[in-house]
């Protein structure tokens, strides 16, 4: 699937210096997009949160006190984001949910990309029957709203940190091994492949030494697109119930456990749904920026 | 045309049996029981067992599929567990309510969304650019529950409390005396309650159409042919209306395929929070309570839906692209 | 030339257009009451208005309330009256004879006679049928035999105490369920187009969305008369919020399903009224009695002791609930004076160390003299209120050292597991389906169901001493000789706590205050449906 960018200033343009790979023509493209770099520092900020949580939380995010007394309180200095329904701090829960979500994200997306580059390569380079057996395949996972699957597993086995992450893993491989078939498929044809192949090399060693490097541009700008839309999925499985078990924080339970009162005590389903909203954002930026920074046809 | 539409519809065939006999696998390998669910706990064993009888759960899984095929091949979904009907009235009924929302959601998605991604692609690097597409971001980085939750709260419950005088009302398709308005009325009031829900649907995944058109249009805008509308003095407004905006489209119609499965993911949500009786909640509902039979049958009725939806774009796109003929 | 952009003036034509909408309809509008209708908002709808098969408890108040007439009612002190059956005669102390009235009719007019009252008595209690009515009411009801049209007789199985109350359910019009086989009521279409004879008719049920419930004129005036309301309109809702919101505005005037955390917002409005009873769910811990460390009844007893259940009913519940110690209700004519297990982490400490289990590697967390930690896992489903519960109680259990894990799985799940007895330890509730003391005591606690798969005894507890105290309470005749053996049941349960008991949680509602006669109470939220008037 191609979609155009969003982002408002194109890159500027960028002469290539003799002998430069296209990486060091990509990242000196990407080092002045502005937005692109907020995003990463947003993803910086908030995988440095997750990992020293216990550092950078003001509270257990699990201890509960005297909960009659400091039940559902609004913002205020003590707690920035005020209190849930068992007086814990949210701006505590939030910051280790970050743990969750950023792990599951990784994860599933690493799951899914390498399942679905090696599809894709297979089906675009062998062509024939592969080809059509892994599109029909592709096709019948793409087939079914995604979130109905997942609920239907998760729901019907035991929620579980691993579960959620195969499962995720297993229904993302469908986009990237499209866009890698596409990749392959234009690159079969090239010389220096038909080159090789003149030399007798083996198909496994073009696929992976000659392929799979060339596409990996646009794997990983789907790779990191990937994982803002693993994060919102993860967060819809929490709020369903079918996420990590309490007392863990997953910012998707907590929007759940705050829908109930709405009203009265927005700020426990407001703050955990923006984090989602500014995380995907940031994954978002940063994917963009790869894009636009590995673009070929923006080179002048 | 008509071959290409036989073929495509004699190939989703086996896509759609394929997706139907996944969902029945994994709806048998799941631990819990159907028949859990319609007995308060106090029940006693024999009666339980003799409702597991009657609803042939005690039959192995070969049986059980060969039945259910069958069946279901000839029209007869069989019974609810859940709300002892037959699960075709089941459909029946929620059906049109998703159909509704999805339609207008798909309408407003595709306006809004080529609206804003022509106004980008024009005024590129302008302001108007730049904050639509940090809002376009934001947007499309929105989880859909948040959203309507966000949507509620605003323009729903706080509106009431703040006495402003635009809000919306957060359930149902119509109000309680629907049958006592006059026709304008009825048809303002189902117009009201379509807001909010539409309104969640459409914002996250306009913001995805904005970006892609916004792209096409960018491509187009530099091709040769559109300097050459320029050169030869055509006013901007035709240059843009005319030539770029048609060919830009063309390719946008491609995106209903791809967004139909996520417009009704987000129905899940969508229709639970805001209390739309159709087939999100009831799929959402017959999963929380294990009942297999309109699970089956309403994830059948999705991936229909989706591949229906792919052929019309496919279609539309033929008939709107010259170049491209389907023998 | 200066062009007008197209996007001011769509942007002031799509001002408008929200304008227009939303003052045409702020909201749902008040409901200036049209023609007497009632609005009433739900969080799930009915299941099948059959009352063989039903299992559902709103749809088994619609059924005994205002689509049917049962043949007994309960009055305010829980006593048995008539209402289908004009008078009774007991015939020994094994058989009760009903006269039925003679005015209460079908919806299509047929008169409701004791053919139809034997007829939903056989298919009851027909296997084929699954039927809950029958375990729920006819365990101990042996035969009918009908008299004349007016006239039936029931003998028991064995003489027992509050007999009448076996009769607290409604018969199904014979001649038009005849033709349905007993396997096939469950799904019949009368289900969910009823021909019923209670003060309402179904008037139309559009599935997840709203039931319409309509008076009829001429029903009896002693049992009541024609409805206050000319209509009732029962909304589903199943957002929380959402359902509140239309209590505020005037969408819904009686809203049925009031979370706790909700209460403070109703009190708080001058146009709205919280309306809250005791209700007939017990919340409880249960033990895997069978599995360490539940073996020892000490354990048991300390966590139960550990547990605080009056914070748990401060701060989820705003205090809608009392504090539970068996499942008999406090409400109840029945019930014995034994108070609950208190709070005292003193005692919880002092039992686990006297059942060797000790902090030995100052963990924090207990372990047995084989090093084994006191770590199980606590299953529950996932409703709000178990989510919220079972987390409180985890912290609670901690501070004395034991480490409960949760396991919070969607309903279905969770309820095989505790079905099949694959749990440690598990947070369940309990519905009382009637008001005999007797039916779940012995459904939880008799040896005899600890041996059936399946059944409801999941903490597989048995002990001589109980199973005679509740054979006794069950036999006995008089309601005086009974208490005497529940009181001494409970003492017993709470000493060997089998499953420790939470609370009991009281039943929240809100009417909008113009709204009259709403008086709820343990009979039921929808019991007094025929008074309630928008004004």
């Amino acid at each position: 699937m191609t979609e155009g960018t969003l982002r408002a200033a194109a890159p500027p343009a960028v002469h290539p210096r003799e002998g430069d790979s296209q990486w060091a023509i990509a990242a000196r493209r990407f080092r002045r997009d502005r937005l692109a770099l907020g995003g990463l520092a947003l993803v910086v900020i908030l995988s440095a949160l997750a990992i020293f949580a216990p550092l950078a939380a003001p509270y257990d995010p699990i201890a509960q006190h005297d909960i009659v007394a400091t039940s559902l309180q609004p913002p205020s200095p003590a707690h920035a984001l005020g209190t849930d329904l068992f007086g814990r701090d949210v701006l505590s829960r939030i910051i280790y949910g970050a743990r969750i979500s950023l792990t599951i994200g990784f994860l599933a997306v690493i799951i899914s990309v390498t399942l679905g580059t090696l599809l894709g390569a297979v089906a675009g380079y062998f062509g024939g029957w592969a080809d059509t057996l892994v599109m029909r395949f592709t096709d019948t996972v793409l087939a079914f709203p995604r979130l109905i699957l997942l609920i239907l597993i998760v729901a019907l086995f035991h929620p579980s940190v691993l579960l959620i992450i195969l499962v995720l893993g297993f229904t993302q491989w469908p986009g990237t091994a499209r866009i890698v078939r596409g990749e392959v498929l234009s690159l079969r044809e090239r010389e220096f492949i038909q080159a090789a192949r003149a030399l007798g090399f083996g198909r496994a060693r073009i696929i992976l030494r000659h392929i799979v490097p060339n596409v990996l541009g646009p794997v990983i700008v789907a790779a990191t697109l990937g994982i803002g839309n693993t994060i919102v999925l993860e967060a819809g499985l929490s709020f369903l119930g079918l996420g990590v078990q309490p007392p863990m924080p997953s910012w998707g339970s907590m929007v759940a456990d705050g829908r109930g009162n709405l009203i009265g005590a927005w700020w426990v389903a407001t703050f955990p749904g923006l984090t989602i909203v500014l995380t995907v954002l940031a994954f978002n930026l940063v994917g963009d920026g790869l894009r636009d920074a590995l673009d070929p046809r923006l080179r002048q | 045309m008509t071959g290409f539409i036989t073929r495509r519809v004699l190939g989703a065939i086996p896509l759609l049996l394929a997706v139907a006999t996944l969902i029945f696998i994994v709806l048998d390998l799941a631990p819990g029981d159907p028949a859990a669910q319609y007995f308060n706990p106090n029940v006693p064993p024999e009666v339980y067992e003799q409702l597991r009888r009657n609803l042939g759960l005690d039959q192995p899984l070969a049986t059980r599929y060969g039945k259910w095929l069958g069946s279901f091949l000839t029209g007869d979904f069989g019974y609810s567990f859940a709300q002892n009907r037959p699960v075709a009235n089941v459909v029946l009924d929620a059906l049109p309510n998703t159909l509704l929302l999805a339609v207008v959601a798909i309408g407003a998605m595709f306006v809004v969304g080529v609206l804003v991604g022509v106004l980008q692609a024009v005024r590129q690097h302008g302001w108007a650019d730049r904050i639509l597409s940090v809002i376009g971001l934001f947007f499309y980085s929105m989880p859909s529950f948040w959203l309507a939750l966000m949507l509620m709260l605003v323009f729903s419950l706080k509106a009431h409390q703040w006495g402003w005088p635009i809000a919306f009302p957060a359930t149902g398709i119509t109000s309680f005396d629907y049958e006592f308005l006059s026709p304008w009325g009825k048809f303002t009031d189902r117009l009201s309650h379509l807001v909010l829900p539409a309104t969640t649907l459409t914002l996250v995944l306009a913001a995805g159409v904005a970006r892609y058109t916004r792209g096409q249009m960018l491509e187009v805008i530099r091709q040769d042919y559109i300097r050459t509308a320029r050169a030869k003095g055509l006013p901007e407004r035709t240059v843009v209306l005319k030539h770029a905006l048609r060919n830009s489209l063309i390719p946008v119609v491609t995106l209903v395929g791809l967004y139909l499965p996520l417009l009704f993911s987000g129905t899940v949500f969508v229709e639970t929070i805001f209390s739309w009786p159709g087939m999100g909640r009831v799929i959402f509902d017959a999963i929380s309570q294990r009942d297999a039979p309109v699970i089956m049958a309403t994830s059948f009725v999705f991936a229909t839906l989706v591949v229906i939806g792919n052929l019309l774009a496919d279609v539309l796109y033929a008939v709107v692209d010259p170049r491209i003929r389907y023998d | 030339m200066k062009q007008r952009s197209p996007a001011s003036a769509a942007s002031v034509s799509l001002c408008v257009a929200l304008a227009a909408l939303s003052a045409g309809c702020g909201g749902d509008g008040a409901p200036e009451s049209t023609g007497g209708t009632l609005v009433v908002g739900v969080r799930s709808d009915f299941s099948g208005f059959n009352a063989i098969t039903n299992s559902s408890q709103y749809t088994d108040e619609l059924i005994k309330y205002a689509l049917f007439t049962p043949i007994v009612q309960y009055d305010e002190s829980l006593g048995v009256r008539p209402w289908l059956a004009e008078s009774w005669e007991l015939d020994g102390d094994s058989a009760v004879v009903f006269t039925l009235r003679s005015d209460v009719r079908w919806h299509d007019g047929e008169p409701v006679d004791a053919r139809d009252v034997a007829f939903t008595f056989e298919r009851a209690k027909d296997p084929e049928a699954a039927s809950l009515l029958a375990e729920a009411y006819l365990s101990q009801v042996a035969r009918a035999d009908v008299i004349d049209a007016r006239t039936i007789r029931f003998a028991y199985e064995r003489p027992h105490a509050q007999a009448l109350e076996n009769f607290w359910w409604a018969p199904m019009p014979e001649h038009r369920l005849a033709d349905v086989s007993p396997a096939e009521l469950r799904n019949a279409d009368f289900n969910r187009a009823p021909v019923g004879s209670g003060p309402f008719r179904l008037a139309e049920w559009r599935a997840n969305e709203r039931v319409v419930l309509e008076a009829v004129e001429d029903f009896p005036e002693e049992l009541g008369g024609r409805p206050s309301a000319e209509r009732v309109v029962i909304r589903v809702i199943p957002e929380a919020a959402t359902r509140l919101t239309e209590l505020v505005t005037g969408g819904i005037h009686v809203d049925i399903d009031v979370a706790p955390d909700q209460t403070d917002q109703i009190e708080a409005s001058p146009d709205l009224e919280l309306l809250s009873f005791p209700g007939r769910t017990v919340y409880f811990v249960a033990w895997n009695n069978l599995r360490e460390p539940f073996t020892d009844a000490r354990v048991r007893r300390a966590l139960g002791y550990a547990i605080n259940r009056e914070e748990i009913i401060a701060a989820l519940l705003e205090g809608h609930g009392a504090p539970a110690v068996s499942p008999i209700p406090p409400w109840s004519p029945l019930a014995p004076a034994v108070e609950p297990l208190p709070h005292d982490t003193a005692a919880a400490d002092r039992l686990l160390e006297e059942a060797g289990w000790l902090d030995r590697d100052g963990d924090g967390v207990r372990e047995s003299e084989n090093g084994a930690p006191l770590r199980f896992t606590l299953l529950t489903s996932d409703r709000a209120l178990n989510r919220a519960v079972v987390e409180v109680v985890q912290s609670h259990l901690r501070r004395v050292g034991a480490d409960a894990r949760l396991q919070v799985t969607e309903f279905q799940t969770m309820l095989a597991q505790f079905r099949s007895r694959e749990y440690d330890a598990a947070f369940a509730n309990w519905v009382l389906d009637n008001f005999q003391v007797g039916t779940a005591p012995f459904a939880l606690f008799h040896s005899s169901q600890a041996e059936i798969a399946g059944s409801a005894n999941r903490t597989s507890y048995g002990t001589p001493a109980a199973d005679s105290l509740l054979e006794a309470g069950r036999a006995a005749v008089t309601p005086e000789d009974a208490a005497v053996f529940w009181a001494d049941f409970v003492r017993l349960l709470k000493e060997d706590q089998p499953a420790t008991f939470m609370f009991w949680l009281d039943e929240l509602a809100g009417k909008r205050a113009g709204v009259t006669g709403v008086d709820m109470d343990p009979r039921g939220e929808f019991r007094g449906l025929a008074d309630w008037a928008p004004r």
